[in-house]
């Protein structure tokens, strides 16, 4: 017989490096043989939780880790659990495991990230910013701590405190293009677009350059109307993440590469997730029209029966109509996030996350009112969506939406911004081969946009053979 | 000691029958009882001759044959000349080192029991230990005529049949070994193999499973067991029972890492051989097969350290030896990877495998007449090889005296050797306007010059009319960021490395596709060959070791320009040329490039020079031209960038080259290899780039220019020598290019007086390229559009009535 290496304390070593390394693959077998021989020991059992995290199972570590630490609750093994429970959207018990870790081993600067991490998970953004200060204390370097802290500043307000934190951190790691996405981040997210392409640009220079940076770089350009450039970053990022849907889209609308039909699910839902939460703020400030152009064209006939509301986002629209449709609202958008902010509004019967045209095809109910506010500008084919509207529609059942101008005489175009742009007349084509006939348009500024106007139409449609 | 036993040994003792018991025991297989029975009274000068012979046969059968050994000479001394003991004591003279004196006892014991088949079946082995091969297949007949169903007589004699080539005769006498010791999992794996020898892969693979059942922790077995299904076409399914077993013993994971490799699933192959070799430490097998598997990666120091560690057991394997001189190639260690492989070349003599990888570590030296020289040595050993061929052209093209017709010769003999049969039919549609299918033939679709120089042009194309398929190496589980954008570009990606040229060709012809681009040329991973066997209607050649014709008459075009190619470039080539109306490729500049920096003569003082290409394109030629302008430019430096350079031998003779030509050390200063930003950034140091001959910078210039550095080249008469020429004129920098070496000379001396001029290129040189054909990917993907169509179309009214 072949002989076997049995020192375990040789085998554990080896397989703790190559999941440090990332290769659970050839940690797996050598943790297989340390089950005969560490059977029921707390090094098994924190090995066995680490490779099923890296195998991406963390309800099989927590299944590990729970016998093992009831018998002895080492810091190493809660540690590992805080983790499996982060990654099982369970912060409130990732907070009480990491808590317990630090109590039992202050100085672990993992178990105070952890910790932190946990905290701003629960929305305790002030509690975590003491650990993951001492994290940052303890490790100055470590880029994820900085990312966490700062994080954590700027949920609880202090954004300037949070740039401070992570310039610091690039000035440490000026490579980690991490700390670079996260700094633009903070600048976008706070308005100031030229900080952002200051960041972004600083970035670029430095060599610390990924997709995300060079798709932020493309968008603070947009922010500030310099699309050409803006359309050269977003190529960049593309050839950096190919793969990428969101790039991908960013690279078309730039006209670097053939656009797709529609614009990826992953492309609307990184935009509005990342949005959502300052969205009704912004959108205010853009002097944003739609709600209100809908709300005349409904007139003053109460609704009261339930109605539909495709990418109702935040839910702006159900507030703008929310005196005449008057009926259970039920709102379909492909955000998550935008979908809590219109639950935090109560407006809506029902909120579904979902694409619209999937919602359509799979939801037998009929509608007397469908509202489409800023979702046909995601969508360059729109005859897909058309004919699923039309089979949803009520008998007189009205079809309210906006779509972006492109020239009349263009079909549709995806614009440098990421939305498509369609002509009046390819409108009213999409809408009679899909049974529908064109009652009412309205063009209007729907909003501004990098301090210009955003030309569109608001219209109302009905079935073909319907009175209008 | 069971009880009946210790009853037994007391009255053993009692009855002074102590050897009689330790026999018993020995029989028993107790050797360590035996012995302490005896106890040390045994060997004391009152001691008999059958004591001592007991007390002998104890010791060897505890493995302690140096001990056995004086107490058996003694026993025979003493008279006892039985055959056993004879035997014995043979044994333990083998097992301390004379065997001379081991086969003369041996034979005593022979001619003591003459019915006896033990003596002969241990002379064959002494006499296979010797090497004596002849005489050991005598005595295992010996041993078989006293017991013709002697189990290890079978086996042995098999094996020797087996080394022979034998596999018939060998499966003979295997199967009776099998039918008379069933139980023998030896016998079973050695009929495998004599059964792999014939062909049968099939029975092979139940041989070694019958192995595998007796003993299911024995490497060799199941490993073999592996490599049968691999044999039979069956990987795939026993990769699937392996895994549902689930075992996590050695075996089972080596066998698995080997079938994970085979079916190109590299990364896993690698993690699981890794397992294996962490808990199997002292497996021979298990480190040669993770050597193997790690010799088709791209992880070249993983290779080398792998090879290392398989030759600790195998320390006189040539295939390992020459395995390792390849792996240090790939992994940039040129200067070890020579002394390797002169060192195995001077042992073996030439055999065409060891001196290619000289031929190529000696250039990669710069020492491209030694490299020519192991090449032709190369092609002199197996002058019906056609990767001695190969290697002669790859050689050759470095040299200051190739020409365009020696290389077509070299190519056309190489493609001749391939041996391709006629071409089948195919099938694809004679349409010349619908959607095209292109397949992409290459192991580099990934950050390398193919991509830098191609894939902007590909991803230009328009999808809807043409549709890419990739065939090439596996992704693994980081692919970078290029071999991404080359999969996102594709609707399939083939996995192809392992197959054999015609085996490839079938797969590229099985996707239908309708032209297909060489991306790999006859290089170290080039898969050129694959078009002999005419893999599809149209094959083009394009960048991917693109220095010169494939000489596959199944090639039928070479993307090219007008610069590359001028009028009578035609006769150098076996395919026809495809001219594209600017340049042959499109430069894809890296979004982390630095910015260009002010010119450093300005803050220097003084002007430097600057080459960044590899070591293999510096000629002695190259060096002397460097120093003639080192010399007539006062004060310049030359900064020299390659990865041999951190080698400081390297560097100490490029060094004394230069000094014999005047030039001091102080005056050129040798780095080694930088990621590539920090390469990028570099250039910030250079002010004229001087490109080498006759093979010029390709990639090395497009990158240069971008960073602003203009660059002095001198074109030669194939194409190798002249892509510095086609990206300067580009990009309309034709004054670059001088006629000779001459004017090469003059033209770097008279450019480096005019510090403004310089200043001004500098300054507008990336904007000028970033407007130039050299870097407009839509207009270059238009260009590529249109030829593909032409060729395309040409094929079909050429093909018309065909069906």
């Amino acid at each position: 017989m072949d002989g076997y290496a049995t020192d375990h304390s040789i085998l554990a070593t080896r397989a703790r490096t190559l999941l440090a390394a990332g290769r659970p693959a050839a940690a797996g077998p050598l943790i297989a043989v340390l089950r005969s021989k560490l059977a029921g020991s707390t090094e098994l059992a924190e090995l066995e939780a680490r490779l099923h995290l890296a195998q991406g199972d963390p309800e099989a570590a927590r299944a590990v880790l729970d016998p093992a630490i009831a018998a002895e609750p080492r810091a190493a093994l809660l540690l590992v659990r805080a983790e499996a429970r982060l990654r099982c959207d369970d912060a409130a018990g990732a907070a009480a495991d990491a808590a317990e870790a630090v109590i039992a081993a202050p100085d672990d600067a993992d178990a105070k990230t952890v910790l932190g991490i946990a905290l701003i998970d629960l929305g305790h953004s002030a509690d975590a910013i003491p650990c993951l200060d001492e994290a940052v204390a303890a490790r100055p370097a470590n880029p994820w701590y900085r990312e966490a802290l700062a994080t954590a500043f700027e949920r609880d307000g202090q954004a300037a405190i949070a740039a401070r934190v992570l310039a610091d951190g690039i000035a440490r790691t000026p490579a980690h293009p991490g700390l670079r996405t996260a700094a633009i981040l903070l600048a976008m997210r706070g308005g100031d677009a030229a900080g952002a392409l200051a960041l972004a640009e600083a970035a670029r220079r430095d060599g610390a350059v990924d997709a995300r940076v060079m798709g932020l770089l493309g968008h603070a350009l947009s922010r500030l109307g310099r699309h050409d450039e803006a359309a050269r970053s977003y190529a960049e990022a593309h050839k950096l993440a190919p793969e990428d849907a969101y790039v991908r889209h960013l690279a078309a609308s730039a006209g670097m590469r053939p656009a797709e039909e529609m614009a990826p699910a992953a492309y609307v839902t990184a935009v509005f997730d990342g949005w959502a939460e300052r969205f009704d703020y912004d959108i205010i400030g853009l002097e944003y029209r739609i709600p209100g152009v809908m709300r005349q064209m409904l007139g003053e006939g109460a609704l009261t029966t339930p109605w539909l509301d495709l990418g109702c986002g935040t839910g702006l629209v159900a507030l703008a109509l929310g005196d005449v449709a008057t009926g259970p609202a039920t709102g379909v958008d492909l955000s998550g996030a935008m979908l809590r902010e219109a639950a935090a509004k109560n407006l809506y019967a029902e909120l579904i996350q979902r694409e619209a045209g999937t919602f359509l095809a799979g939801d037998q109910r009929r509608w007397p009112l469908i509202t489409a506010a800023d979702l046909l500008c995601y969508i360059g084919d729109l005859r897909p969506l058309l004919e699923g509207v039309r089979a949803r529609l009520e008998p007189g059942g009205r079809f309210l939406a906006s779509i972006e101008l492109a020239d009349a005489d263009r079909h549709w175009v995806l614009g440098p911004r990421g939305r498509f742009l369609h002509g009046r007349a390819m409108l009213e084509a999409s809408l009679a081969a899909a049974g529908l006939r064109l009652a009412e348009a309205r063009e209007e500024v729907l909003r501004l946009e990098a301090g210009q106007p955003v030309c569109g139409l608001v219209f109302r449609a009905v079935a073909r053979n319907a009175d209008a | 000691m069971p009880e009946a036993l210790t009853a037994a040994a007391g009255t053993a003792r009692a009855s002074h029958d102590t050897a009689d018991l330790a026999r018993m025991l020995l029989d028993l297989g107790d050797p360590a009882t035996a012995l302490a029975l005896l106890d040390a009274g045994s060997a004391d000068a009152a001691a008999s001759a059958s004591q001592l012979a007991v007390l002998g046969m104890a010791h060897l059968a505890a493995s302690r044959p140096e001990v056995a050994l004086p107490v058996l000479r003694r026993a025979v001394a003493l008279g006892d000349g039985s055959a056993a003991t004879l035997l014995n004591l043979a044994l333990a003279e083998g097992a301390t080192g004379d065997t001379t004196r081991a086969l003369a006892l041996v034979t005593q014991a022979e001619d003591a029991a003459p019915t006896w088949a033990e003596p002969a079946l241990r002379r064959a082995e002494l006499l296979r230990r010797i090497g004596d091969k002849d005489a050991a297949a005598a005595a295992y007949e010996a041993a078989l005529a006293r017991d013709p169903a002697r189990p290890e007589a079978l086996i042995g004699l098999a094996s020797l049949h087996i080394v022979r080539g034998d596999g018939a005769r060998a499966q003979m006498l295997l199967l009776r070994a099998c039918a008379a010791s069933p139980e023998r999992a030896e016998a079973w794996d050695a009929l495998g193999l004599a059964l792999m020898l014939t062909g049968d892969a099939a029975a092979a693979e139940a041989a070694f499973g019958e192995a595998a059942r007796l003993e299911p922790t024995a490497i060799p077995w199941v490993l073999h067991r592996a490599e049968a299904a691999f044999a039979g076409g069956r990987a795939e399914a026993e990769l699937a029972r392996l895994e549902q077993e689930g075992g996590s013993w050695p075996a089972a994971l080596a066998a698995r890492g080997l079938l994970l490799d085979r079916v190109g699933r590299r990364a896993e192959a690698v993690d699981l051989l890794e397992a294996a070799a962490i808990l199997a430490p002292d497996s021979a097998l298990v480190a040669r097969v993770r050597a193997d598997a790690l010799t088709r990666t791209l992880d070249a120091g993983g290779a080398v350290a792998a090879i290392e560690r398989a030759l600790e057991f195998e320390p006189d394997s040539i295939d390992l030896r020459n395995n390792l001189g390849a792996a240090l190639v790939r992994a940039h260690r040129h200067g070890r990877a020579r002394a390797v492989l002169e060192a195995l070349v001077v042992e073996i003599g030439p055999r065409s495998g060891p001196l290619c990888n000289l031929a190529n570590a000696r250039v990669s030296l710069g020492d491209q007449e030694g490299g020519l020289a192991a090449a032709r040595e190369a092609v002199a050993a197996a002058p019906e090889d056609p990767i001695a061929w190969r290697a002669l052209a790859n050689s050759l093209v470095y040299h200051p005296a190739a020409t365009g017709m020696a290389l077509r010769e070299a190519a056309e003999r190489t493609a001749a050797l391939l041996r391709a049969p006629s071409p089948p039919a195919l099938a694809n549609t004679r349409e010349p306007e619908r959607r095209l299918r292109l397949g992409l033939l290459s192991a580099t679709l990934k950050t390398h010059p193919v991509g830098w120089l191609t894939l902007a042009g590909f991803e230009a194309l328009d999808p809807t009319r043409f549709e890419m398929v990739a065939f090439s190496q596996p992704l693994g589980p980081h692919p970078d960021t290029m071999a991404r954008r080359f999969r996102a570009l594709a609707s399939d990606w083939v996995v192809t490395d392992t197959d054999s040229a015609a085996a490839r060709a079938e797969r590229v012809r099985d996707h239908g596709i309708d032209i297909l681009v060489d991306l790999g040329g006859n290089g170290d991973q080039g898969w050129a060959a694959t078009c002999a066997w005419r893999a599809a209607p149209v094959q083009i050649k394009w960048v991917g070791a693109q220095s010169h014709t494939s000489g596959i008459a199944a090639m039928d075009w070479f993307i090219t320009d007008r610069w590359e190619s001028p009028p009578g470039a035609e006769a150098q080539h076996t395919e026809k040329l495809l001219h594209m109306p600017d340049g042959y490729c499109c430069y894809s500049p890296p979004p982390y490039a630095p910015e260009v920096a002010p010119l450093p003569a300005i803050a220097n003082g003084f002007v430097t020079f600057g080459c960044f290409n590899n070591l293999a394109k510096i000629t002695p030629n190259v060096i002397a031209a460097w120093a003639r302008i080192l010399s007539r430019v006062a004060g310049s430096r030359l900064l020299l960038k390659a990865h041999q350079f951190a080698d400081p031998d390297i560097a100490a003779a490029i060094h004394a080259r230069f000094a014999a030509l005047g030039i001091a050390a102080s005056r050129v200063e040798l780095r080694g290899a930088s990621p590539h930003r920090a390469l990028l950034e570099q250039y910030a140091e250079v002010d004229i780039a001087l490109d080498p001959f006759p093979y010029t910078g390709g990639l090395t210039t497009c990158e240069a220019l971008w960073m602003g550095v203009p660059v002095v080249t001198r074109p030669g008469d194939y194409f190798a020598t002249r892509h510095s020429t086609s990206h300067l004129c580009n990009v309309g920098l034709e004054d670059w290019v001088a006629a000779d070496i001459d004017a090469y000379v003059e033209l770097a001396a008279s450019r480096a007086a005019d510090i403004a001029a310089l200043t001004v290129l500098r300054g507008a040189l990336r904007t000028r390229m970033a407007a130039s054909p050299l870097c407009d990917a839509p207009r270059f993907g238009r260009n590529l559009a249109a030829a593909l169509r032409g060729v395309w179309r040409q094929w079909c009214e050429e093909n018309s009535d065909a069906r």
